[in-house]
């Protein structure tokens, strides 16, 4: 019989807690940020999230990403092996003035937000015609 | 964390923001070494890959007396590039989470998931029937149902007193 497993770390508690309207523990979602030509990508791992608890904001020059998740489980609820915790994901990003941030927008699919942040028009590579002298 | 394009990150700052990552990730990985490790000393529960560069998803565990359900965390996995199999007591979970074509040509500002494949072996604590066994991947979490073998669900014995 496997023994009762502590929570591992997997996922990151935010340092500072969000603002929480259920108890529980609210979570880091793991992310990467790629950059492309004309936008800066942000990928964010929330699994258990559905479209409809996913709120993403922008406010003076901060992104944040809040992702409502549902108990698996009820409290009473005797693990065999826990090695993730189940809890809402928090994070905020400052966005530099390189975004547009107007034009913001995201998508999920499969428990992993995308967020699209498009250059804003002096950030976007640009090619300059060469003219003959 | 702050998101600078990184051409002009790079003119600005230096690369103090990308380093502790690094660290971060290698900490992280010692954590779950060292949790591991007291957590299960002989391994002989959980039989996860080492530690490489190839990442395995959490899971939990819970049981009734009829059956066993486990969940995994798999964001960005796709049910076609899972596999689940049961050999005796041992269930096995393989898959892989697939880069995305964007994520192979970007350059990179920061990265802390991980890609590729992986592979768990859970001992499971009863024996289970496997004809009657269930796995879906809702949002990013593989939730297998697995009914325990007839013979490993608890009986209730009745108790007689005499005299």
């Amino acid at each position: 019989m496997p023994a009762t497993t502590e929570l591992s770390r997997t996922k990151e508690r935010p340092a500072t807690r969000a603002e929480q309207t259920r108890n529980g523990q609210v979570y880091h979602p793991n992310v990467d940020i790629l950059e492309l030509p004309e936008e800066l990508l942000v990928i964010a791992d929330v699994p258990g999230a559905r479209r409809d608890g996913i709120d993403v904001r922008f406010e003076n020059g901060t992104l944040t990403i809040h992702a409502r998740i549902e108990p698996r489980q009820n409290d009473e609820t005797a693990y065999l092996m826990r090695e993730y915790g189940v809890g809402d994901f928090h994070r905020s990003f400052e966005v530099s003035e390189w975004i547009d941030a107007q034009r913001i927008s995201a998508e999920i699919a499969n428990g992993v937000l995308t967020l699209h942040l498009p250059k804003s028009e002096e950030a976007r590579p640009r090619k300059i015609p060469v003219r003959a002298g | 964390m702050s998101i600078i394009p990184w051409r002009n990150k790079r003119r600005n700052e230096s690369m103090t923001d990308i380093a502790p990552a690094a660290f971060t990730q290698l900490r992280q990985e010692m954590e779950r070494v060292v949790e591991r490790f007291f957590r299960d000393p002989f391994g002989m529960f959980d039989f996860r890959n080492g530690v490489s560069d190839r990442w395995a998803p959490a899971i939990d565990l819970t049981e009734t007396p009829e059956e066993i359900t486990v969940r995994a965390e798999i964001p960005g996995v796709q049910a076609k590039d899972l596999d689940v199999s049961i050999t005796d007591d041992v269930l096995t979970i393989t898959g892989e989470k697939r880069e995305t074509h964007e994520r192979k040509s970007a350059g990179f500002v920061h990265s802390e998931t991980r890609y590729g494949s992986f592979q768990r072996r859970i001992r499971l604590p009863a024996e289970v029937d496997a004809d009657n066994v269930s796995a879906e991947v809702v949002d990013g979490v593989l939730t297998m149902r697995l009914k325990k073998a007839p013979g490993s669900r608890p009986k209730r014995i009745a108790v007689t007193s005499k005299g």
